[in-house]
């Protein structure tokens, strides 16, 4: 109990900077790992589909590659090619970086640690879904900016594309998830796990009250179209295959990342996967049931150290499972054609959206 | 800190026997709710620690300068370590553009296809649409009737947008 009165010692404002700073430094510390690891997973099982060994040299069956990747990224000769927009040539590979970690801040990656003061999420807003298609759209900026300031002509194709197939597929995103916030009734993601659980709150008192939940009242049964359209968006979002026409390599060699090289590619390599990790995280949230599981009462919030690390372990594992079919899908189809994917986007995933909220709309209505 | 008390206190009210109804719409959420069923349990501890709940925004801003530091530290690195163990050794042909070994003609800042741009206006008006349609959602189980079929007015208006844009022929790629 010595460090818990130690802690009370402390003036309010000391606590919210200390519970802020472990909080931030825990998020950022488990993610950068997993992004390092992503790409070690990519390589290996991208070998094993196409029936190689893929990287195994480094450590124990490769495992410390990221760890070369990483020297190597930062030893590698810092060039700046002469014909570049030198500001805007830096400034873009942070500026795609920092979205990709900002979507972070609003993820309940858990529940608790035993004590339902500190909540595993960073930052608890009531409009967390608006947060993120707000941050997610500040993304594009720094393609653009890397396909303009590169000036060249493979970097600027590379980046109009990948502009217009993220707007295009923002739009499909962002409807395609108003059904769920219809039936969870609130924007805030912990409420959207909540729902899922079976913790739908009264609606004279505004109290929550334990339904009885299952597998089935997970979003993604509710809403199997909403969901579809999402993941199908969130690859086009990440400019992943089949929608990597933004850095297709047979056409434009690398796309908006042509003049990169060193620590600024590896930046833009960086966000990409933080890209897919935090939709993958999204797709958790929103459709599977965050960290939540049906099953030995762990759709509770924990109340002890254990229970509370196990929920994050459940939320990572989730996680890691979506990540898994985001690598699998990039090996595994050929890519879309620019017209087909704007096809896609703007003549059958935005209607079929808009008739998904309609049709979930009227069907509320008539049930209530 | 005085309010954070009182903020608290006045949670700990919340759970209590006083029936609040929920507020929807922007102040949204039941959230209050689901805090204040969390105060139950700890109200002996209440005073001795801050509700991260109180400032999720203050939280945004902190870790947003976490965010803006962090890739400009492996970009500062790299340029150290460039700066003092491998100066660069530029010559032409390195600093060309690269083009697949051929040489780079004319300008890369070239005009482009104007169906960017008509995507663009598209997608300004879808967007705004959706971010009209967030609240619309979370308010909905409070809709009265008249208030639902004013939505579906107005998804109708924007279907039709996208309906005559489609006839156009705005959305077919050429």
């Amino acid at each position: 109990m010595n460090r818990m009165e130690w802690l009370a010692n402390l003036t309010p404002t000391q606590q919210f900077v200390l519970f802020s700073v472990v909080k931030i430094i825990f998020a950022v510390a488990i993610l950068m790992p997993i992004i390092a690891y992503a790409v070690l997973v990519e390589r290996r099982l991208c070998a094993f589909i196409q029936d190689r060994v893929g990287p195994n040299r480094v450590g124990p069956f490769g495992l410390l590659q990221p760890l070369a990747d990483g020297a190597k990224a930062i030893l590698k000769e810092d060039f700046t090619p002469e014909h570049v927009r030198k500001v805007y040539y830096w400034l873009a590979p942070a500026l795609c970086m920092i979205p990709a970690l900002l979507t972070l801040a609003v993820i309940p990656f858990g529940s608790n640690l035993g004590n339902s003061n500190n909540r595993m999420v960073i930052a608890d807003l009531n409009v967390g879904i608006l947060y993120t298609f707000g941050i997610v759209s500040l993304g594009v900026y720094g393609i653009v900016l890397a396909g303009y300031a590169a000036n060249s002509k493979y970097s600027f194709l590379g980046g109009i594309r990948s502009s217009a197939q993220m707007i295009s597929y923002e739009i499909a995103m962002g409807m395609s998830v108003i059904p769920v916030f219809m039936l969870v009734g609130s924007l805030n993601l912990s409420a959207v796990i909540d729902y899922q659980a079976g913790r739908i709150p009264d609606p004279e008192t505004g109290r929550l009250i334990q339904h009885s939940s299952g597998l089935l009242s997970w979003l993604v049964f509710k809403q199997p179209l909403a969901f579809l359209i999402f993941l199908v968006a969130a690859f086009a979002e990440t400019n992943r295959l089949p929608f990597d026409l933004p850095e297709s390599e047979q056409e434009l060699v690398g796309g908006y990342n042509t003049e990169y090289s060193s620590m600024k590619f590896a930046l833009f390599f960086m966000g990409e996967y933080a890209n897919v990790i935090l939709s993958s995280a999204m797709m958790v949230t929103l459709f599977f049931g965050g960290w939540t599981l049906p099953v030995f009462g762990l759709e509770q919030p924990a109340d002890s150290l254990g229970k509370g690390l196990l929920h994050i372990g459940i939320f990572l594992g989730k996680m890691a499972a979506f990540l898994i079919l985001f690598i699998w899908v990039r090996w595994m189809l050929p890519r879309f054609r620019y017209d087909q994917l704007m096809d896609l986007g703007w003549r059958r995933f935005i209607p079929l959206a808009l008739a998904n909220i309609v049709v979930t709309a009227i069907l509320l209505w008539v049930r209530a | 800190m005085r309010l954070n008390s009182t903020t608290l206190r006045n949670r700990s009210d919340w759970s209590g026997a006083v029936p609040i109804r929920p507020e929807y719409g922007w102040k949204i959420g039941w959230n209050g709710g689901s805090r204040a069923s969390g105060i139950q349990t700890v109200t002996g501890t209440r005073t001795t620690h801050m509700q991260a709940s109180d400032h999720p925004y203050l939280f945004l801003a902190v870790f947003l300068v976490v965010a803006v530091i962090f890739p400009l530290v492996p970009l500062g690195l790299a340029r150290l370590w460039a700066r003092t163990f491998s100066p660069p050794k530029p010559g032409p042909v390195k600093n060309a553009i690269y083009e697949c070994g051929v040489e780079s003609k004319g300008d890369a800042w070239i005009q482009f296809k104007s169906e960017y741009y008509l995507y663009g206006i598209i997608f300004l008006i879808f967007d705004v649409e959706a971010i009209f349609l967030f609240p619309f959602a979370v308010a909905f189980t409070n809709l009265t009737i008249g208030a639902f079929l004013a939505m579906m007015m107005f998804l109708l208006l924007l279907v039709e947008g996208l309906v005559w844009a489609w006839q156009k022929g705005v959305l077919t790629w050429k």
